[in-house]
């Protein structure tokens, strides 16, 4: 399937992409240049150099590095947000959509309510109502994107379990459990798969968002939308600090969406081209 | 769907979001009503005072009630930062937001409804490719850089328009309606009217971005739907003008889903412009919720969670309508 | 098209600016426009300096004192009673809830003092702190205030205080109008608007404050020192000192504060603006929590301080715009102790020190960081970085934490932080100003005190200074005192910084002033 996938030009690139992503967050885990935290006498403000690759930012300290750690956080989180959504959010809408009645009529109503807010506002007051720091902020982009996951999932089991052979299956008296779990869920993977990547993408957004409006992960670690609120300051006398951490962000942002749209090209052929 | 229908709907829609803003604060550890006032000058007298007119010392429906009939009346209480009551600072914020986001919607609506349009009519051409990247590109720009990227470009490099703000300093726009492009008008300050426009371009433009991926994608893809229809190709076969089968009966149909993309990117404007206000220091809602979040003023955060759920929520309704005006097929669906 | 290019030529040409507003760039927004209750530099500046008079004043750009609204003064021998003659005919200002029906008086001299003196004087501002008052221990020390006559108002204090009239000179004594507040009571609008409507007998006028966007103010005409000669005063706040240099630029702003070390040396190269800089009467430091776990244990403070590179913190955050500081007062104040031992640097001592103390893995903590740049720390957050890294290299994990300035201001003032970030500029050039307000026992209790450190021997020389009026002697004191703190440690002093103001070259009558203080009653525009 992955090799019918990358044939697909769009999911390609995103893959090509995502992949050196992942590669620079497990490189990070072992190498970078120098510590991120680590601060450089005289040396602020550098433009790049044989020493600093990507030059240092106001204090000294070595961008590379930053950006790498950077990368391991928000892929991290993205595919964080991304697991708890399948976990959480794919179950339920599930559950939701086989079983229908009360429990899909009250979990249909709490999604409303989630979804009644723009997410990023949504993810705002719950840091505001939290406090800060690195687990609210993950606790507020997850519930953010959780109702995103749910949707389409109970809308495509909806439809799965009013086909025939699930509703005969039913009839002769196969547990429940053993429907979802041999038949619902599997059939259910691609819009999972493709959920999935939104919901990677929009967790990155958000937390840099967070970042940048100085609510989200807090100093030390170098989020890049944290990293990009710093350059602002530096916009006259050295804007070379605002073009990397936002050129990342913007590629693996692209990366996942590209994944999420060729997914769906590609295991969904009906939308192809829209 | 008959009036009543509506107004219910309305009414529920309303005690919705009144339930919501009143949970908010409930959430929040520690005591309301010491949340409510902040730390500032909290005299144990003051704040049986307040106990008293929160109606904290009745049962949860009954304090409910009481803030419903507040929020009836509009009124939120103090901020605790400004001293102001919520509500005046309210009447000040909006049409600031809303000015931008109106002129982000305008200019995003026309180009991306065009841009669509070239795309789907010419299709896998030149066009077809610009637009589809654009809006791929669109959808995952953080809005965050690019504003930082258009205020590099447009006002430090080029000083063509300024950094921030929403007029120039000197200018002193007295109140009427708030929004200043109607306000200097008024006063007959025409330097006042300019400096308003120089300063609405980088954050309109910026703003309207979010909005543009948007409507490119789904007039585009609604395009191609009904491009592929039987109707349309028995038009063409009857030999009518290509222009006349694009705007009479494609544009048409595919309205009503131009316009609920309009009003869901309205709904995303209300997200962007608080990046874009912060970012321009512009004196609206997006930027007094962060600041009052950052300033822990938690009756200036239940107002906003309340008046951010419902311009979302008169956005939608008023998309609803639109919609059913345009497309009577969708009435009573 | 066509209309379009010529309505854009038409908006780009519009720069004409109407000349009479003197705009001042300031870097953070007013907590409150009543000088009584609020402590910072921005809200001083934006109701003190402006819109009020004192009873002496400091003359412009020094720290000397002057005649104010008190024309004369006469102290008695035991010097314990202060008597002020009192200027006539000074008018006040007018709002649209209040019109003045006299000039100022006694009543007024009596009104502001004891108010703040007494909570239950009937124009107390309910639940008000009168914080600074309390910090100058004005409450201790003063006894009554005595209306003698019109125009003569005397001041009876407990004991002999040395710095008692450079008090009267500071922002919080102000002098506030009685008939307006009584005015205030009788309407039911509540002494509350003192802090959004207040009325003077200033150079300005106050007009309106548009939250986190401007403050404009009018000439006063009736000023007793002459009407100024700028006409509108509009003070406009831009946080981001990167926006603040941008409307520098383009002639927006005619003086700017806080320009951003890293920016001096771009401004230096403009054409239409000028740096103007002085030695600053400042300190910033960390203040340790010396009644919290684990900051009462001198040892970690110590091994605290040692993690600290001073050096690079002066170097990165100051860029040489500021000296390392070791005492709580500026060198260039008078009994400055050049015989304390500085900040050394010594991670491994630090280390041991720490697990002396207990803590050989180090501890989590949290460490305020300023959310605004002020004179004495441009950079709050960054500086919290460096100070992260530094501590975590000894294994003290410090969560940085923050909020907006007033609600920063409020929380430290109760104590609630384990270490932060502070500052101080002095307001009347006395060492008792910087020790005993921010180290003193009685600043605990007023709220300035963030060490909340209270050190008997130390306050106890603070006392005998100040009933001591022989400049020598007191500061032989002042220089015990700092050996004290300097051993102590309640803070980690951080540096002295410079004054830097940007102004534009149409400015004339502009002078930078020592206490940071904004007073635009002499300037003008060329």
């Amino acid at each position: 399937m992955l090799k019918k996938l990358l044939k697909n030009r769009g999911f390609f690139i995103g893959f090509c992409l995502f992949s050196f992503f992942a590669f620079t967050a497990l490189l990070a885990a072992i190498w970078t240049p120098y510590s991120y935290q680590e601060v450089f006498e005289n040396s602020a403000l550098l433009k790049p150099s044989a020493q600093f690759w990507l030059g240092t930012d106001d204090l000294g300290r070595d961008i590379l590095s930053r950006l790498l750690i950077g990368s391991q956080l928000s892929l991290g989180i993205g595919i964080l947000v991304g697991g708890i959504s399948i976990v959480v959010g794919a179950s339920l809408g599930v559950i939701s959509g086989y079983f229908g009645g009360k429990v899909d009529q009250i979990l249909v109503q709490i999604m409303n309510a989630i979804q009644a807010l723009p997410s990023l506002l949504l993810a705002l007051f719950v840091v505001a109502i939290l406090g800060g720091g690195v687990l609210n902020t993950i606790l507020s982009v997850t519930l953010v994107s959780i109702p995103l996951m749910y949707r389409m999932v109970r809308s495509a089991a909806i439809v799965e379990s009013s086909k025939e052979y699930i509703v005969s299956a039913r009839a002769l008296g196969a547990s429940d459990f053993r429907i979802i779990k041999s038949h619902i869920f599997p059939n259910c993977t691609t819009p999972i798969l493709v959920q999935m990547a939104v919901c990677c993408s929009d967790a990155i957004l958000n937390t840099a968002a967070l970042g940048f409006l100085g609510l989200g992960i807090p100093a030390p670690y170098p989020e890049w939308g944290t990293m990009l609120s710093d350059s602002k300051t530096f916009i006259e006398t050295a804007p070379q600090l605002m073009t990397m951490p936002g050129l990342c962000l913007l590629l693996l942002i692209l990366s996942t969406q590209l994944m999420s749209d060729g997914l769906r090209d590609q295991l969904d052929p009906k939308l192809r081209g829209r | 769907m008959s009036i009543l229908n509506k107004v219910l709907k309305l009414f529920f829609a309303f005690l919705f979001i009144c339930l919501m803003s009143f949970t908010v604060i409930r959430l929040i550890p520690g005591d309301p009503v010491t949340n409510l006032i902040g730390e500032r000058g909290a005299s144990p007298e003051r704040i049986e005072e307040m106990r008293k007119n929160l109606g904290m010392d009745k049962s949860i429906p009954e304090q409910f009630f009481i803030f419903t009939k507040n929020a009836l009346q509009g009124d939120f209480g103090e901020s605790i930062v400004s001293k102001q009551p919520i509500t005046s600072e309210f009447k000040v914020l909006w049409p600031a937001t809303f000015e931008l986001a109106l002129f982000a919607i305008i200019w995003s609506g026309i180009i991306g409804i065009v841009l669509g349009i070239l795309a789907a009519v010419k299709r896998n051409s030149f066009w077809d490719y610009g637009a589809v990247s654009l809006s791929t590109i669109g959808f995952a720009m953080p809005i965050f850089w690019w504003a930082l990227l258009v205020i590099f470009f447009f006002a430090v490099m080029l000083g063509l328009f300024p950094v921030s703000g929403r007029v120039g300093v000197e200018f002193e726009i007295p109140y009427h309606t708030g929004f200043y492009l109607i306000d200097s008008l008024f006063a007959e300050d025409k330097a006042a009217f300019f400096s308003v426009i120089k300063h609405m371009v980088l954050p309109a433009f910026v703003l309207g971005t979010v909005s543009l991926a948007l409507i490119v994608r789904v007039t585009r893809s609604a395009f191609i739907d009904i491009q592929k229809e039987d109707y349309i190709r028995t038009a063409r076969a009857k030999g009518l003008q290509p222009a006349q089968v694009i705007f009479k009966h494609i544009f048409k149909n595919a309205l009503p889903q131009i316009l609920t993309a309009l009003g869901l990117a309205f709904g995303q404007l209300l997200t962007g412009a608080i990046m874009t206000e912060t970012i321009f220091s512009w004196p609206g809602l997006g930027r007094w919720i962060i600041k009052s979040i950052e300033a822990r003023d938690y009756p200036a955060v239940q107002a906003g969670v309340f008046y951010s759920m419902l311009i979302i929520i008169i956005v939608n309704f008023c998309t609803d309508e639109l919609i059913k005006i345009v497309n009577p097929k969708l009435r009573g669906s | 098209m066509k209309i379009l290019l010529i309505s854009l030529a038409f908006i780009f040409s519009v720069t004409a600016y109407s000349a009479q507003n003197f705009i001042f760039c300031m870097e953070g927004s007013p907590s409150s426009f009543n000088p009584q209750i609020v402590t910072d530099g921005v809200s001083m500046n934006s109701s003190a300096q402006t819109v009020f008079n004192r009873l002496v004043e400091f003359k412009y750009g020094t720290t000397e004192i002057a005649p104010g609204l008190a024309e004369s003064w006469t102290i008695s021998k035991d010097k314990k009673t202060f008597t002020f003659k009192l200027r006539k005919n000074v008018q006040f200002h007018s709002n649209s809830l209040f019109t003045p029906t006299r000039t100022f008086n006694a009543d007024d001299v009596v009104y502001t003092f004891k108010s703040q003196l007494d909570t239950k004087h009937p124009l107390t501002i309910p639940a008000a702190n009168y914080e600074y008052f309390k910090a100058m221990e004005l409450d201790q020390l003063i006894v009554d205030v005595k209306k003698i006559d019109d125009y003569t108002v005397a001041f009876i204090l407990k004991r002999p205080e040395a710095p008692f009239l450079a008090n009267l000179a500071m922002d919080f004594a102000s002098i506030q109008s009685e008939e307006y507040a009584k005015s205030l009571v009788k309407s039911g609008k509540g002494l509350k608007t003192l802090e959004t409507a207040p009325i003077g007998t200033g150079p300005f006028v106050f007009k309106s404050y548009q939250k986190d966007s401007t403050v404009r103010f009018k000439a006063f005409d009736n000023y007793f020192k002459g009407k100024p000669k700028i006409e509108n005063l509009v003070f406009v706040i831009v946080t981001d000192s990167t926006v603040r240099l941008q409307k520098m630029k383009s002639g927006e702003c005619h003086v700017m504060s806080e320009p951003q070390p890293q920016d001096l040396d771009q401004i230096k190269a403009l054409k239409n603006v000028k740096l103007i800089s002085t030695e600053g009467l400042n300190v910033s430091y960390v203040a340790f929590n010396t009644t919290k776990k684990p900051f009462d244990n001198l040892k970690v403070r110590e091994a605290v301080s040692m993690a600290m590179n001073q050096k690079s913190y002066v170097d990165i955050i100051y860029r040489n715009q500021g000296t390392a500081a070791k005492n709580p007062i500026p060198p260039t104040m008078w009994s400055y102790n050049n015989s304390t031992t500085a900040n050394s640097y010594d991670v491994e001592k630090a280390k041991k020190l720490l697990a002396e103390a207990g803590y050989p893995k180090g501890f989590e903590t949290d460490l305020w960081t300023l959310p605004v740049s002020r004179p004495y720390l441009p950079n709050g957050k960054k500086l919290g970085e460096l100070m992260q890294a530094d501590l975590a290299k000894i294994g003290v994990k410090a969560k940085l934490v923050t909020f907006d300035w007033p609600t920063y201001l409020e929380k430290s003032k109760k104590g609630e932080h384990q270490m932060a970030q502070m500052g101080w500029t002095g307001d009347n050039g006395d060492p008792d100003n910087f020790m005993n307000v921010l180290l003193g026992c009685g600043a605990i209790q007023a709220g300035s005190n963030l060490a909340r450190w209270c050190d008997k021997e130390f306050d106890g020389l603070l006392q005998k200074a100040k009933e001591d009026s022989n400049q020598g002697v007191r500061t032989g004191f002042y220089q015990k005192a700092q050996a004290i703190f300097n051993k102590q440690k309640p803070w980690y002093p951080i540096a002295h910084a410079k004054l830097n103001k940007v102004i534009s070259d149409k400015v004339t009558g502009y002078k930078i002033d020592p206490f940071g203080h904004e007073n635009f009653s002499n300037v003008d525009l060329k």
